[in-house]
């Protein structure tokens, strides 16, 4: 468990957690929490991390132009107010079947949310035919979507490539291309945040279509 | 069957039809013969342009230059694509899919058995394949479904297709049925062609040919001077069936003696066979009137009686006071001009630049053997006859000939069409196709209205001649001869004129000068006209000892196609 649900709607929520956990939770990671309505089932909703917002410590501006001690630095992480933590919902799961469409409900106020693990992300990633991008590239607000993109790809990729899938990448550019033909600058400043987040090594299947 | 290249995308039976290729554009050329197949019906079409496209503009304007190499080509394969304009140009019903409904197949043929309906032939388009209909080059089977196929009996190849080799066939007995075209720069082939052309006509015996040689290159075997090879003439392959005519007394072709010799007798000659040399011989515009006197008073005999006076022939008299003065002789121009009250300066005139035709041996009052009939009767045998023009070489020579036995020639079918048509006696005349180079010497604007050249072109096929026309300036050919052809086989052409001229009357010119414009310099030639389903570019069929083989050992004539042939044809 790495947080609890504070709020959510049909396509965001809004977790809070402790400010120690959230170095094992970076930008772009799934998440997965049960959703509302399925507690005593295994619906999982999932979703990635999108925004945190780490709240002002009621210390940081006393202490904001005098030295620090470790004391004082031990004293304003136990004090702050959990990290709030924004999850861009990208599908859910209901009877051991991923769905890349949106959940029947938003989860439960309390909910514990759970980071992936590996498989799970290339589960979750390789079911069905990328169409969770689609959530991703539609985010609103203020997430910065080709950042967000691009940090998501960067870890699936790996899941998947230390599985083998090689080509899973090539298929989830190919879907984001896709997406976005009819927007050349926003296709062009999302790819521009790809080639940052693939390795310079990163090559072409040509049997990938 | 063949690799999908594409899907149609959009387009109309007017501008044509575009089509989404999954191919690289190199790999589809301008000309492409092509196969549409929808729901009941296969279309058939060619390529006429072949364009780059984009998604959005902005994504061959502006490249952003520090992407991954890999993103780039991915963004490339799916925001850029090839599209290729198709005309559509003919439709054949499809019988139903024996695997699918064997019913639905046996039923059509029952139909076709009990002749309810006839087999599908293609026929010219009147809609257009739906949207993504699958689009693939024509295979064999396509293209003999169009043109024709080898056991049809008289079809025969005269190439093929550009891009898979495909045999192009030509219906040998359609092709003849109206006058047709060789054309291409000086170079391109034309001559070759018409010797395929010719040895199709005459191994299938569909025509009579009178071919006017004028350089002595058909009948005999001559080097190649191109290459150095041997050129093979008709008279080695056809020894039976061609004669060889000599123009003139003793005349050699190629070192050989031929068949016979033609001397044309005088009285042959009318007064329009003249003023058709007017341009040849600088004749002014009194000649017309001299020539009616003369033809007035002296008839067929004109053109000897002409000759034999003497210009300036002067005699003296002694006059009533006994004075010794000079008058024109009696046997002199100027005392016939007199007599017939015609100016002498004109007459004189005439009678010096006709001396170019007095003294051709070639004119005689009274030739030996009347060849001119022997090369009537040859025709309607069913022989072949060239006439080689042996050293007489000059356009005189080849446009008083040429009219004058083109003329007789066509009278002969005429009185026989008129005769089987009004009594059925006589049996229908045989197809005649009289073959000229140089056409536009015979049939230029000036010209043509007055030779025969161009009333056979415009009448068609009433009388069962039809011609051959070779040459390299269609521009100049009167417009209303070059309307008239049914088949034009065209090589490469680089003035503007004369690719206009070759597709005066054609549907989509746009399309075909495209085709034309980009014809390799040799042995490649684009097939077209109402005579011919489609418009085809073919890689000419060589000429060589080869074709001779091959031709020797296809079928003269086969049954025509069955019900049974359907599945071949459809379904492979
Ligand atoms: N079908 C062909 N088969 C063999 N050689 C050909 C063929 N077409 C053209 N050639 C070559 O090209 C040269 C020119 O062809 P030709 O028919 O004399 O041209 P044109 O009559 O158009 O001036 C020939 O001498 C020959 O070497
Ligand atoms: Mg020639």
């Amino acid at each position: 468990m790495i947080g609890r649900l504070l709020r959510s709607t049909t396509t965001e929520f809004l977790v809070g957690c402790r400010l120690e956990d959230v170095q094992h939770l970076p930008f772009g990671a799934l998440v997965k929490m049960p959703w509302w309505g399925a507690l005593d089932r295994s619906g999982m909703v999932y979703g990635l991390v999108a925004w945190m917002h780490i709240p002002e410590g009621s210390m940081a501006r006393q202490v904001a132009v005098q030295p620090i001690t470790p004391g004082i630095l031990q004293d304003q992480r136990a004090t702050v107010e959990p990290v709030e933590v924004r999850v861009l919902v990208v599908g859910y799961e209901s009877q051991g079947e991923i769905s890349h469409l949106l959940p029947p409900h938003p989860p439960e106020p309390m909910a514990a949310m759970h980071l992936c693990e590996e498989d799970e992300v290339v589960a979750f990633t390789s079911a069905g035919r990328l169409g969770y991008l689609r959530h991703v590239l539609q985010a609103g607000g203020d997430i910065p979507v080709p950042e967000l993109l691009a940090a998501h790809l960067r870890q699936a990729r790996l899941a998947h490539e230390a599985r083998g899938q090689r080509d899973w990448v090539h298929r989830a550019v190919q879907r984001v291309i896709h997406l976005l033909r009819d927007d050349p600058p926003r296709l062009f400043w999302t790819l521009d945040a790809l080639s940052d987040a693939l390795p310079q090594s990163f090559t072409l299947e040509e049997a990938v279509p | 069957m063949d690799e999908v290249l594409g899907y149609v995308l959009g387009g109309s039976l007017q501008e044509g039809l575009t089509v989404r290729l999954q191919i690289p554009p190199q790999d589809i050329q301008e000309g492409a013969f092509v196969v549409m197949d929808a729901p009941g019906w296969r279309f058939f079409g060619v390529v006429t342009d072949v364009a780059l496209r984009t998604t959005h503009p902005r994504y061959v304007e502006n490249e952003t230059p520090d992407l991954n190499p890999v993103l780039t080509r991915m963004l490339r394969r799916s925001t850029l694509y090839v599209t290729a304009t198709v005309l559509p140009v003919r439709m054949m019903e499809l019988p139903p899919d024996p695997n699918q409904d064997p019913e639905g197949y046996q039923r059509f043929l029952d139909e076709v058995h009990r002749g309810a309906r006839d087999l599908p032939r293609p026929i010219p388009v009147k809609t257009i394949p739906p949207h993504f209909a699958p689009v693939r080059l024509a295979d064999q089977g396509d293209v003999d479904e169009i043109f024709g196929k080898e056991k049809e009996g008289k079809t025969f190849v005269i190439g093929y297709t550009r891009e898979q080799g495909h045999a192009v066939r030509l219906r040998l007995d359609e092709f003849i049925k109206r006058s047709a075209g060789v054309f291409g720069a000086t170079g391109t082939g034309k001559s070759f062609l018409t010797r395929i052309l010719l040895a199709g006509i005459m191994h299938h015996d569909v025509a009579s040919v009178l071919l006017f040689d004028m350089h002595n290159e058909y009948a005999y075997d001559r080097q190649d001077p191109d290459r150095g090879v041997l050129i093979e003439g008709f008279k080695t392959h056809f020894p039976g069936r061609v004669r060889v005519v000599g123009l003139g007394p003793a005349a050699t072709i190629q070192g050989r003696a031929p068949d016979y010799n033609l001397m044309i007798p005088s009285s042959e000659i009318t007064p329009e066979d003249i003023e058709l040399l007017t341009h040849e011989l600088d004749l002014t515009d009194t000649a017309p009137v001299v020539l009616h006197a003369l033809h007035q008073e002296f008839g067929s005999a004109w053109f000897e009686r002409f000759r034999a006076m003497r210009p300036g022939a002067q005699e003296e008299y002694e006059d009533d006071n006994g004075r010794v003065r000079t008058r024109p002789a009696p046997d002199s121009v100027e005392a016939w001009a007199k007599e017939a009250g015609i100016h002498q300066g004109s007459a004189a005139a005439l009678h010096r630049k006709l001396r170019r035709l007095f003294s051709k041996e070639y004119i005689v009052p009274h030739p030996p053997v009347n060849a001119v009939q022997q090369i009537i009767d040859d025709l309607l045998q069913g022989l072949h006859v060239v006439l080689s023009f042996g050293r007489y070489e000059t356009d005189l020579d080849y446009l008083l000939v040429t009219n004058i036995l083109t003329r007789k020639v066509r009278e002969a079918w005429v009185q026989m069409t008129e005769e089987h048509r009004s009594r059925g006696e006589a049996g229908e005349p045989r197809p005649l196709v009289v073959v000229v180079e140089e056409a536009h010497k015979l049939l230029n604007r000036d010209m043509a209205v007055q030779t025969i050249f161009s009333t056979i072109a415009r009448e068609m096929r009433k009388y069962y001649v039809t011609l051959l026309i070779v040459d390299q300036r269609p521009s100049q050919i009167y417009d209303e001869v070059m309307s008239q052809l049914g088949t034009r086989i065209c090589g490469w052409l680089g003035d503007e004129d004369d690719i206009r001229a070759v597709l005066a009357g054609l549907a989509n010119r746009d399309a075909l000068r495209g085709m034309l414009a980009r014809l390799e310099p040799r042995e490649e030639a684009l097939v077209m006209g109402w005579g011919v389903p489609l418009p085809i570019v073919v890689r000419t069929r060589r000429y060589d000892r080869r074709f001779w083989k091959d031709l020797m050992g296809e079928a003269g004539f086969g049954p025509g196609p069955g019900v049974d042939d359907i599945n071949e044809v459809l379904f492979g």
